[in-house]
């Protein structure tokens, strides 16, 4: 009879332990779960792509301003000498050094009772003379009122053509 | 005796002869009885002094984006010289492209155009900001020869876009004029 109740009592404690341990084995894998989700969680946190300070940041850096357009000089001459019956006349029109950089300029000559135009010269640089111009025709000696249109022109690929100046000039024939 | 005279003779025909050479040279030549001397003033004529003047104009007009408003300076500089002529002035060329004188309504624009699309807009020259007062015919820059010339002589027009349009790239030129007399 003694022997009998010590065999449910080890019966009894060995379904407990068993019962005990499986809660236990359950109990461990819930916990292992969560903290390997809260692990998964906190990598996905710390995982995220670190974005660093871009190399150009700085202060403030204002652009240098484009240089303004400084005025066009213009040399004045109030008369252009040529040879009575030629085709060809040696002149000085000259494009101010202080254009440099900036504008060339051209020349033309016209006559302001016919508006004929005596000639036109291409681009001269600055700091460079015209020295010759060839005539439209040869003309009789005498003095003949004209207007000499200076061109300017800006330096650059577009060579467009700035705000102009004519001049009162006499074209003297002898 | 002899020989002395027709030294002297040929002496002065030397002299006539090189003082027509050498242009305007007064030419004085003294003799004494046994010695010669003879004195020379020679004038170099390199006739007058020519006109000599510089101009700057404004090689644009830029127009404030915000505003409408710009101007623009044209000087001449000092150290001009008039010779061959009494007076200078400077104006703007009356009939210039673009720019019109409506003398009936008493204003004053030129079109400043917009090379894409030819599309315009009309911009006002005046004597003072925001007027439209200036004509092709004012006179921007008078000097005489009676003027001093160590200073600069300036002009500023200002010029003013009452209609701004919303972006794009407008140009124009002005065409300036020197009379003399």
């Amino acid at each position: 009879m003694h022997k009998r109740r010590i065999g449910t009592f080890l019966g009894g404690f060995l379904i407990a332990t068993t019962v005990f341990a499986l809660g236990l084995t359950v109990a461990n894998k819930y916990l292992l779960q969560k903290d390997n989700q809260s692990a998964m969680e906190q990598a996905s946190v710390t995982k995220r792509p670190v974005i660093t300070v871009d190399p150009n940041a700085g202060e403030l850096i204002t652009p240098t301003p484009s240089p303004t357009d400084p005025g066009v000089v213009i040399q004045g001459w109030t008369a252009v000498k040529v040879p009575a019956g030629a085709l060809e006349a040696n002149v000085s029109f000259y494009n101010p050094e202080e254009n440099a950089g900036w504008y060339d300029l051209t020349f033309e000559l016209i006559l302001k009772e016919t508006e004929e135009v005596v000639f036109t010269t291409g681009l001269i640089p600055p700091g460079k003379y015209c020295n010759k111009v060839t005539l439209s025709r040869s003309f009789e000696a005498g003095v003949y009122e004209a207007i000499l249109h200076v061109q300017p022109y800006y330096m650059n690929e577009e060579q467009s053509p700035t705000n102009d100046l004519n001049m009162d000039i006499r074209l003297i024939v002898e | 005796m002899k020989t002395t005279r027709k030294m002297l003779t040929l002496l002065m025909l030397l002299c006539l002869a090189l003082g027509c050479v050498s242009a305007n040279a007064d030419t004085e030549l003294t003799a004494t009885n046994g010695t010669t001397t003879a004195e020379s003033k020679v004038v170099l004529d390199l006739g007058e002094q020519p006109t000599t003047y510089t101009i700057v104009i404004p090689s644009q007009i830029n127009i404030d984006t915000t505003t409408g408003k710009g101007s623009a300076k044209l000087t001449l500089k000092s150290g001009f010289v008039l010779t061959d002529i009494t007076s200078l002035q400077v104006k703007l060329k009356s009939g210039v492209t673009n720019y019109n004188n409506h003398t009936g309504s008493d204003y004053n624009y030129l079109d400043l155009r917009n090379m894409a699309n030819s599309s315009t807009v009309r911009c006002y020259v005046g004597h003072k900001e925001g007027e439209d007062d200036c004509s092709p015919t004012d006179t921007l820059i008078s000097v005489t020869n009676q003027m001093a010339n160590d200073k600069d002589y300036s002009k500023t027009l200002y010029f003013t876009v009452s209609s701004l349009p919303p972006y794009g790239v407008y140009t124009g030129t002005l065409t300036f004029s020197v009379v003399t007399a």
